[in-house]
């Protein structure tokens, strides 16, 4: 009687100890998920009005980095064109890189390969051919230097200044140095992509400054642990001989991890993307 | 608890894998895009490639190992028209410690996203490292 009834105690419990591990890790969030909801992934990002984040009354977007130890949080947007970029005045000289306000008629250099590749066969097959044929190296330098004026104009490419404001927040429990310059704008036609630009045009919040000056140096941060900054990113996007026409729309997030094809790129229906129009202005923040 | 670390260690694993990997900074610059990102590439792949960064102009693209095994390297451009990534360089060994400037006709393509491309030289659970930058102001050791 007794061996049944220790048996029996043991049997009931391992049992308890069973469902309450069960219980637990169906209860159970992955520090992610916890980030998220916490950043109110949830919330509506149609302009409803809903709070995204506590306190702050501003509709907002998360996304997090490919490695995930970073939360991007997108509180507003401001996109200037050419015309209107020098007259805006709330993102400040030193923070633009090199510590110098954008020239908005800067000029570029331009030169039509292909007109050039047309009326030279042997130059196109050399550029073909990643230099293997057509004609050597050294023939092709002495081709360029005699033509190359001949195929090349001089003009600034239109372009858009887009600033972001963002709030970040570190992950980790250590101290870690997050790429934000890996966030990328995206210029989208429909299903197409006309243009990516980088994160670098601006920073507001530089760990590497010279007389107050943002140095030309990537946009790096050091995060302690589980600091969150908030800061404005800022893109210079150009399309280099279109112009940036058409119905272009706006998305912002991080190229995936493996990405083998830019038409694999689906912003518009990948919640890894954010898209600008759903973020407030800026400069009415 | 044995099941929380085995779940924390594969959610390690699932965020460290993959085959490009590990990003690392990128800014633009008016005259060319020459500062460096990191790359690595993790050697139980076969091939794969960094993510893509603008290219500016018709200069090398510049690659420097700093760490792991030596990897085939080449230069990659996106073509717009048909959206698939050309190759626009030939491929060379580049092995650790190496500073490479890599002939490439991205621009002369008309096409202005560029990415190095990686083919494993040697099978094994260790990662190679290093820096890239699309454009460059000078020239190291010359690859055509």
């Amino acid at each position: 009687m007794r061996n049944i009834i220790k048996v029996s105690s043991v049997f009931i419990l391992a049992l308890v100890t069973v469902v309450s591990v069960v219980v637990t890790e169906r209860n159970s969030r992955s520090p992610m998920e916890r980030s998220l909801n916490a950043a109110g992934a949830n919330a509506d990002r149609t302009g409803s009005g809903s709070d995204g984040i506590e306190g702050t009354g501003t509709l907002s977007a998360v996304i997090l980095n490919n490695t995930h130890t970073a939360r991007y949080e997108f509180l507003a947007c401001d996109i200037f064109d050419d015309a209107n970029i020098a007259l805006q005045t709330e993102y400040k000289e030193e923070f633009y890189e090199g510590g110098c306000l954008p020239d908005p008629d800067y000029m570029t250099e331009y030169t039509d390969y292909q007109a050039m590749m047309n009326d030279y066969p042997e130059v196109g097959e050399f550029i073909s051919s990643n230099g293997n044929s057509g004609m050597t190296e050294a023939e092709y330098f002495e081709f360029l230097d005699q033509h190359l004026d001949e195929y090349t104009v001089i003009r600034h490419p239109e372009s858009e200044y887009i600033f972001l404001r963002c709030r970040i927040t570190n992950l980790k429990d250590a101290e870690n140095t997050e790429y934000i310059g890996n966030l990328r704008v995206f210029a989208m036609c429909g299903d197409e992509l006309e243009a990516v630009a980088e994160a670098g045009l601006y920073f507001d919040k530089p760990q590497n400054t010279e007389d107050g000056k943002r140095l030309m140096e990537p946009v790096v941060y050091t995060f302690k642990p589980g600091e969150t900054i908030e800061c404005v990113v800022g893109f210079l996007l150009t399309d280099y001989q279109q112009g940036l026409t058409g119905d272009i729309s706006y998305f912002t997030g991080f190229e995936p991890a493996g990405l083998e094809n830019y038409s694999q790129l689906n912003p518009a229906a990948d919640k890894s993307f954010v898209a600008l129009s759903d973020l407030p202005k800026g400069l009415e923040t | 608890m044995k099941k929380a670390i085995l779940v924390a260690l594969v959610t390690i694993a699932v965020a460290a894998s993959g085959v490009a990997g590990f990003e690392g900074k990128a800014k633009a610059d008016g005259y060319g895009n020459t500062s460096d990102t990191e790359y690595s590439f993790y050697n139980m792949n076969s091939t794969g490639h960094s993510v893509s960064r603008e290219k500016k102009n018709t200069s090398k693209v510049y690659v420097h190992p700093t760490y792991g095994p030596s990897l085939k390297y080449n230069v990659e451009g996106y073509h717009k028209s048909t959206g698939l990534w050309m190759d626009r360089s030939n491929s060379f060994v580049i092995g650790s410690g190496i500073q490479a400037s890599i002939t490439n006709y991205v621009v002369e393509n008309n096409e202005h996203e560029a990415r190095i491309g990686f083919v494993r030289q040697s099978y094994a659970g260790v990662w190679t490292r290093g820096l890239w930058s699309p454009d460059s102001s000078r020239n190291y050791t010359i690859y055509s």
